[in-house]
């Protein structure tokens, strides 16, 4: 049983002793330097655990039951997980992925442990009194009391006869808590889209308010891809420009043409920016799956091929951040901003539907169309019309994640599931395909030297036998998703709310 | 979870010293262990300076019901190790047993309830034949017998292992090891070796009289506290490892 306390003043062991008439004896003295790391989204702290760099010397990351994990000798904290060893990586490597470790709080306090004894000089509890120097407002003393299994009421006697000097902890003393009231107040910025929408809100008011949060949400990613923190800023920021483009497409008839030709090539202009930095950051963040793909002999080429993409990242890094950084960028951004807030114009045939309504009938179509792109596919049909049906299922995926605070989350959650595996299917069979041109577009670069021309051939003929496992699959899991099943699952969820009364 | 006891017929041959410095071996080496002293002497109890808590007894209810035993249960001052204080009420344990339906297999149904907060439970033997010594050869998955390498030791050992036979039990529970061995003397040697020849359960590893061992009792801590360099120390811990051996290999 444990027992928190906050001391009024801090209280010296011989103090301890003489107010609670027991032996204390002292067991270690330890004065804690933290700092704590995270990433900008404070993914380890959301996870109730905590990761330190201790007094300059240790990585220490603690459980949600403040129990240590893993500690490591680290002087300095790698910027990124894949520099740490195991069990460290393996601990970090769920919650962390490709984010950067960021020194995110710096405190220092006191752990005085002790032990108090009875008559026998048998140990009944064990304490631990916290001395915080940078505690906000003022220094705090804190005191834990753990007893013994079976010696409760030598604690509780311990902690009766402490009445005068210390008043009961409000929560358990843990290393957050201790954290926290050193002034450590994380405020990760919302990472997922909170869009509050009413179902019986007029479609296009409600795309209007998406497609700005969205944009919100991208923009709020440009300061972390300017300082290069970590590629995931890029990435998001790509992430909620291609659903903001994405929304409009699919309720293109809730807004009159012209309005929707500018916002839609405004957003194009903004995302361009950043397709070839994000085609370079996914293709070296996979360097180690490239690396097992081929022989030993092949690794000298490879090293060339990564080194030459490292260098040719950074230039289109830096001429991504001189173009967030133009007026005319800048500009662009704000212009958008002013027009998504532009009274909705309800002129168009379907704005004024209610969202609800007009979600579940998108959502049957879109399936539908996909049932439709699905059949016309076979063994032999041109990449072109698999890549159509994968931006087709893209779409259903956005409409099914953005819209589903107006369904049971529960429902959809089985149709995202079975949409996911069609998906990674078409998403592998494209990205195959893809890093195949990107590679061959290597080829022609001046100077390339025979070791690296090798490498890149190599990593194609591995690249295309698996680009040709995946294509093997995809006529059979589009008829996994288009069958009765599944198409009933949509008609049972969907069908109703599309039919309702309600808006124009 | 495993059931190690330390039981001798005879006393005074080092089976309380063996149960403490096995348990807190055992606990050191990140098993999660309880300590039951069964004697109602009491010396593991006063050497790891644990008293019961007052007014607590051995009761029928404390057979039949988990959470009466686990009330007993007192955490030691060293990590991974708990123990059950003997108690006088120890003494009507065998009475208690015989007014039970099912006899022999009491304590091993007892202890099975517990296993899931223990990986090892060491039991400090009365030094008896009686209904409870017949419930601890039920229970107990290995039997350590320390025997003081001289004759009438050995006719002890002999008559426990008739007993087995007699009342079928399982034999291969029984690990013998020799305790209180003084190398100097040569009947100790004699006897040693002569009991090897016929019992070849006997543990390799020996332990030593010492005086340290009886420092105990000043010290009221297991040797490795205060002695860990010493000869009977550095015996406890081959002892421990042996053990260990065995108990890995029981499924």
């Amino acid at each position: 049983m444990n027992y928190y306390l906050e001391l009024k003043k801090s209280l010296s062991l011989s103090e301890l002793a003489q107010l609670t008439r027991m032996k204390v004896c002292a067991e270690r003295l330890e004065q804690r330097q933290l700092c704590v790391l995270d990433t900008v989204d404070w993914s380890i702290w959301m996870s109730d655990q905590v990761l330190l760099h201790v007094a300059g010397k240790r990585l220490e990351l603690y459980d949600r039951d403040d129990q240590l994990r893993v500690a490591v000798h680290a002087k300095r904290w790698p910027s990124f997980i894949t520099q740490l060893n195991d069990p460290l990586f393996e601990a970090l490597n769920p919650l962390v992925c490709v984010r950067a470790l960021l020194p995110q709080f710096s405190s220092q306090w006191q752990e005085q442990s002790s032990a108090f004894l009875n008559n026998d000089d048998k140990i009944v509890a064990r304490a631990t009194l916290y001395h915080l120097v940078d505690a906000t407002p003022t220094t705090s003393f804190f005191l834990k009391i753990q007893s013994l299994r079976g010696y409760d009421q030598e604690a509780q006697a311990i902690v009766n006869d402490l009445n005068s000097v210390a008043t009961a902890c409000q929560s358990a003393i843990t290393l957050k808590f201790l954290l926290k009231r050193c002034g450590l107040n994380p405020d990760p910025p919302a990472t997922k889209p909170a869009f509050h929408l009413n179902p019986d809100q007029p479609t296009t008011e409600a795309v209007m308010g998406m497609v700005a949060e969205l944009l919100r949400l991208a923009r709020q990613q440009e300061e972390g891809l300017i300082a290069d923190i970590d590629t995931e800023f890029t990435h998001q920021y790509r992430v909620n420009l291609r659903k903001a483009r994405s929304l409009l497409s699919l309720f293109k008839k809730a807004l009159p043409p012209k309005r929707y030709q500018t916002l839609r090539s405004e957003l194009k202009k903004i995302a361009q920016a950043t397709n070839r930095l994000r085609d370079l950051d996914v293709f070296l963040l996979d360097q180690d799956n490239y690396r097992a793909m081929l022989p030993t002999h092949f690794q000298p080429g490879l090293d060339d091929l990564f080194k030459r993409l490292k260098r040719r990242r950074q230039q289109v890094w830096r001429k991504v951040t001189v173009t967030l950084k133009k007026e005319d960028y800048l500009e662009h951004a704000q212009l958008l901003k002013l027009q998504l807030k532009e009274p909705p114009d309800l002129s168009a045939r379907h704005s004024g539907m209610a969202i609800k309504k007009q979600v579940s009938r998108k959502i049957l179509s879109q399936y539908q169309k996909i049932q439709r792109y699905g059949a016309r596919i076979d063994a032999e049909t041109p990449d072109e019309q698999v890549h159509e049906v994968r931006i087709e299922a893209k779409k259903l995926r956005y409409l099914l994640e953005l819209f589903a605070e107006l369904f049971s989350y529960d429902q959809l959650r089985r149709l995202i599931k079975a949409l996911k595996k069609l998906q990674d299917n078409l998403g592998r069979f494209n990205d195959y395909s893809s890093q195949c041109l990107f590679l061959e577009s290597l080829l022609s670069g001046a100077g390339i030297k025979t070791a690296e021309r090798d490498a890149i051939n190599g990593l194609i003929a591995v690249l295309y036998s698996k680009r040709q496992h995946e294509r093997g699959q995809v006529v059979d899991m589009i008829a996994a998703f288009s069958g009765t099943e599944i198409a009933e699952q949509f008609q049972e969820l969907f069908t109703d709310a599309a039919a309702q009364d309600g808006g124009s | 979870m495993k059931i190690v006891a330390c039981y001798s017929f005879k006393g005074g041959v080092g089976k309380t010293a063996a149960a403490v410095n096995l348990a807190y071996r055992a606990a050191q080496s990140g098993q999660r262990t309880l300590l039951i002293d069964l004697d109602p002497q009491g010396a593991s109890s006063f050497y790891f300076r644990v008293r019961p808590e007052a007014g607590s007894k051995w009761k029928k209810q404390t057979l039949e019901q988990t959470d009466a035993l686990m009330g007993q249960i007192r955490e030691s001052d060293y990590s991974n190790l708990d123990l059950i204080p003997a108690q006088r009420s120890l003494r009507n344990l065998d009475i208690l047993l015989k007014q039970t339906d099912s006899r022999e297999t009491v304590l091993r149904r007892l202890l099975k309830k517990i296993s899931q907060d223990y990986d090892l439970i060491l039991l400090d033997c009365p030094p008896s034949v009686s209904r409870l010594a017949e419930n601890i050869f039920v229970a107990a998955d290995l039997i350590l017998v320390p025997v003081i390498p001289t004759p009438l030791s050995e006719r002890t050992y002999d008559q426990l292992v008739r007993f087995f036979k007699d009342k079928d039990y399982d034999r291969k529970k029984l690990l013998p090891f020799f305790s209180m061995v003084d190398a100097r003397k040569q009947l100790h040697r004699d006897t040693a070796l002569g009991m090897r020849q016929r019992y070849k359960r006997i543990l390799r590893h020996a332990i030593p009289y010492s005086t340290d061992v009886e420092r105990m009792g000043v010290h009221r801590a297991p040797l490795d506290l205060f002695a860990r360099g010493r000869q009977a120390n550095r015996a406890y811990l081959a002892l421990w490892e042996e053990v260990e051996l065995q108990l890995e290999g029981i499924g």
